[in-house]
């Protein structure tokens, strides 16, 4: 069975239902709906990110169901990414945060981790300066509030 | 040469990427990284503090009855609780008779810290007469921690080990008798 997803620039994309109900927000969606071919409209994902969250969702399409997550790890770590995923990954910014942003969306938990192992791995070991220049952020800090805030926080670094 | 990021890229911004996914990524960031990333800006900051610091709701209010006090006769008891499990350390700000029920996995880990609006923090060696008089002359606020850091602690820590011994559960049950309020758990990263 097949299920249509249209994009918010109006593009149909025809997709196995396994394949979409990657996304939960879809297959609560096929559910509520039952059996109907009615496409379903995907208001806040381009037809450019649609096609990558497709080409995810292809590729994972048997894996495991999402298990809920684990609690007893406080710090997850971000140098598991498969090397299929990395290779997915290695976009623009600006696509890499498209993806995460319909991942989230789309209620799509692994590809949501996996974006945002991705951004982890670019912030790691770089100063504040560095990483605003990685993401083209202004600072708005005096330096007297980053002095502040690096002096409040430094315990959390000895551990 | 590597081109320059367009003014109009989709960046970890205000405008274009959601707390919650922001917060998200901290999960992955080790300690130092962490850090790093409060010092980016004013919405890195607001977005990646939960990530260390950790709200305890306080869920009753009024639990206990007071003990009668001159000098707080409005106080209240205030439980709170956590399902946090890394907890090292607490700040309180301005709330009156506090007792915490936190689970503690190694209870040694714990600071109690207040957090003073206006008064100086409670120094190290100082008796609990020192103690009193901020409190009478400000109505803010001693700092605790254990470790024996301060005299009136001492107590304190013996609660902690005893009832982890008595219950031998990952909790601990700590009551205070200052002003407190605005809890912020430190958690382990």
């Amino acid at each position: 069975m097949t299920v249509i997803l249209v994009s918010s620039d109006n593009q149909d994309f025809k997709v196995d239902k396994e394949v979409a109900e990657r996304s939960i927000l879809i297959k609560n969606m096929l559910e509520d709906v039952g059996e109907s071919d009615s496409p379903i409209p995907l208001p806040n994902v381009t037809s450019a990110v649609l096609t990558k969250v497709i080409e995810y969702c292809e590729h994972h399409r048997n894996d495991p169901v999402q298990v809920p997550e684990e609690t007893d790890d406080p710090r997850k770590r971000s140098n598991d990414i498969e090397e299929w995923d990395m290779k997915f990954m290695q976009v623009d910014q600006e696509m890499l945060f498209e993806i995460i942003l319909a991942a989230n969306y789309l209620d799509i938990k692994p590809l949501l981790d996996v974006g945002c192992k991705t951004v982890a791995n670019i912030i790691k070991g770089k100063t504040p300066e560095e990483i605003r220049k990685a993401f083209n952020i202004v600072n708005d800090f005096t330096p007297e509030e980053e002095a502040q805030i690096k002096k409040e926080n430094e315990w959390a670094e000895d551990r | 040469m590597r081109p320059t990021l367009p003014t109009t890229m989709l960046t970890i911004s205000e405008n274009n990427i959601l707390p919650e996914i922001l917060e998200r990524i901290a999960h992955f960031l080790d300690p130092h990284s962490l850090t790093a990333s409060f010092r980016v800006c004013r919405f890195w900051l607001d977005c990646l503090l939960p990530s260390l610091y950790h709200t305890i709701d306080v869920y009753h209010f009024n639990y206990l009855s007071t003990t009668q006090d001159a000098r707080y006769p409005h106080g209240s008891d205030v439980v709170v609780k956590t399902a946090e499990t890394c907890l090292i350390g607490l700040e309180c700000v301005n709330l009156a008779r506090v007792t915490t029920v936190i689970p503690v996995p190694d209870w040694r880990n714990l600071e109690l810290r207040a957090i003073p609006e206006g008064v100086k923090e409670h120094k190290s060696g100082q008796d609990r007469n020192v103690m009193e008089t901020l409190m009478a002359a400000g109505g803010t606020l001693t700092v605790k921690t254990f470790h024996s850091r301060f005299s009136n602690s001492r107590q304190d820590v013996r609660s902690l080990e005893s009832y982890a011994q008595i219950t031998n559960e990952p909790k601990t049950q700590i009551k205070t008798l200052d002003f407190f309020s605005s809890w912020r758990i430190r958690m382990r990263p």
